[in-house]
């Protein structure tokens, strides 16, 4: 907005960046930790995977709005669909959608879990470790399109 | 079992959340493939596009509380599914007049902060879109609403059944 300099432009580019790839860390390490604990310990780790959820679509709607400011950044140098990096976004972009759309019955099973005793318990080990493999095929895809 | 604090207060953050994203992301996935989508971007400053989802974010989870205020909505009862469907129209349609209303206050300010000479135009654009973009909002909004509230009664479908009792899987 009023008066941003180069610099400042530069900085709060940094400033999304950072916080795109943090959101991530916190999700993905999230997702890994109560996938590992319910390996462990699967009865004690409802309460943790409620935490969880509650951090996990914070850091969706970060991951969310800082791709898109990400996108922005490029500005008209953002290269086109028909290209390679291109279609690897593309193809990023439906995982990151399918893991949403999966996201929410997990998260729900979770709340139902947590709040009606007459339930049986979800399977953490397996929505957890299916939640965790969706993340690190993003972050794949992810590293490949920061190096390309 | 114990029971984890605030298990049901989490309900509208994470529908309102989805729904944000959702639509965030089928923004991107009907627009990038299209090609040009990195100009249309670059036309829009960084501050005014994360103040634009970040509306968007607040007007959602507004909604989605009020639409699913006194509801048992995780019950799955039909009669309650019913209310529930009727207001994501309702709510949808407001959510969409809140969020074009957003809209045009961050243009309008980005407008004044950037450029003081091209507030005229910034004001004729933003009474247009109050008097013609409202109505268009509220269908657009309401049909969004609908749509994200069918795909809450799916996924709370598939949640019940992976936490389905062997006596209520019998009822089925």
């Amino acid at each position: 907005m009023a008066g941003i300099t180069p610099a400042d432009h530069h900085a709060l580019t940094l400033a999304i960046r950072w916080l795109h790839v943090a959101a991530m860390a916190v999700a993905f390490g999230g997702a890994f930790l109560v996938a590992w604990l319910s390996w462990r310990a699967r009865d004690s780790v409802i309460e943790t995977a409620v935490r969880y959820e509650q951090v996990f679509w914070a850091a969706a709607g970060v991951l969310v709005m800082t791709g898109i400011g990400n996108l922005g950044a490029f500005g008209a140098s953002l290269l086109e669909p028909s290209t390679g990096w291109g279609t690897t976004l593309i193809a990023k972009l439906w995982l990151v959608a399918a893991l949403i759309v999966v996201s929410l019955p997990r998260s729900l099973a979770v709340v139902l879990t947590a709040s009606e005793a007459r339930t049986r318990p979800v399977d953490l080990r397996r929505v957890y470790t299916l939640t965790t493999s969706m993340f690190a095929a993003i972050v794949a895809l992810a590293i490949v399109l920061a190096n390309a | 079992m114990t029971e984890a604090p605030h298990a049901d207060g989490l309900l509208p953050w994470v529908l309102g959340t989805f729904h944000t994203s959702v639509f965030g992301l089928a923004l991107l996935l009907l627009l990038y493939p299209r090609g040009g989508f990195g100009a249309t971007l670059g036309n829009l400053s960084t501050l005014s596009g994360l103040a634009i989802f970040l509306a968007l974010w607040a007007t959602t989870l507004f909604t989605t509380r009020r639409a699913l205020d006194g509801l048992n909505w995780l019950d799955d009862d039909p009669a309650q599914m019913a209310v529930f469907f009727r207001r994501t129209f309702r709510w949808g349609g407001v959510n969409g007049m809140l969020f074009l209303a957003a809209l045009g206050a961050i243009l309008l300010l980005s407008a004044l902060l950037t450029a003081p000479g091209s507030i005229t135009p910034a004001l004729i654009f933003f009474a247009f879109i109050a008097a013609v973009g409202l109505v268009v909002s509220y269908v657009v909004g309401a049909i969004v609403g609908v749509t994200l509230g069918a795909l809450d009664i799916a996924a709370l479908r598939v949640a019940r059944a992976l936490t389905r009792t062997s006596g209520s899987s019998s009822q089925a």
